[in-house]
């Protein structure tokens, strides 16, 4: 898992495994642990850069059809599109 | 004059409520007749609540989206400012429907709910959060919710 995509395709396809019983619950939930962790570092580096105003590529959470979503144009809005 | 069934009380044919064919009137009284659709109703009142909110919620006759419609001219035309206005003047109403909406959101994992999971807007410099993170985290506690309920 090198991006967000890649969790995310990641964790949709246990989550079906899990719906279809082909998994055990301790083996979903060990990776949704896992994922928990990936997804909170990944939130203190955009909350870091938030803080101190900065406009950096996160290149974890980079990928061709990234968006943001929120209220109002912050420091990530002006991102320019790759 | 014309006397009451119910009561016996002779009364003029104005006191009378007319029948559905508008000519003639009822046997009995329109005082009468309020106090029987009022023992009606006390007896009766949840289960024709019930049936009002059955038929507004599958949105019988468009009712359901002429108030959803008129929501939405109101804040076209009023902007934020005056739902702001309106929170504050009912301060126990707008956190009643805060409640609901994050209820809601817990139940359906909305993106409102998990964004504010993420990065919650009173304890955050954070105002835009990645989508993809969003979806991960989503994703994450449907994984976590089904996990549960199959232990």
């Amino acid at each position: 898992m090198k991006n967000a995509e890649e969790l995310r395709a990641e964790l949709s396809q246990t989550f079906a495994q899990l719906k279809a019983g082909e998994i055990k619950p301790s083996e979903a939930a060990e990776l949704a642990n896992l994922a928990g962790k990936m997804i909170g570092s990944a939130k203190v580096q955009v909350e870091y850069y938030a803080l101190r105003k900065e406009q950096p590529r996160i290149e974890w959470l980079e990928s061709p059809n990234a968006k943001v979503t929120g209220d109002s144009p912050a420091f990530m809005a002006k991102r320019p599109v790759d | 004059m014309k006397t009451c069934t119910v009561c016996g009380k002779e009364k003029p044919e104005g006191d009378y409520r007319l029948h559905s064919d508008k000519k003639t009137v009822m046997r009995y009284c329109n005082d009468c007749h309020l106090a029987k659709r009022r023992a009606q109703h006390s007896t009766k009142r949840e289960e024709r609540n019930a049936q009002f909110r059955a038929r507004y919620a599958a949105n019988v006759n468009g009712v359901k989206d002429k108030h959803a419609a008129a929501r939405k001219a109101k804040y076209a035309k009023q902007g934020r400012a005056a739902l702001i206005a309106w929170a504050a003047e009912n301060p126990e109403k707008a956190a009643e429907a805060n409640r609901k909406k994050m209820k809601r959101g817990r139940e359906r994992l909305s993106d409102y709910y998990v964004r504010r999971l993420l990065c919650h807007p009173e304890r955050s410099e954070v105002k835009q959060v990645p989508e993809i993170l969003i979806e991960c985290k989503r994703l994450q506690l449907m994984i976590e919710r089904e996990c549960r309920e199959k232990r």
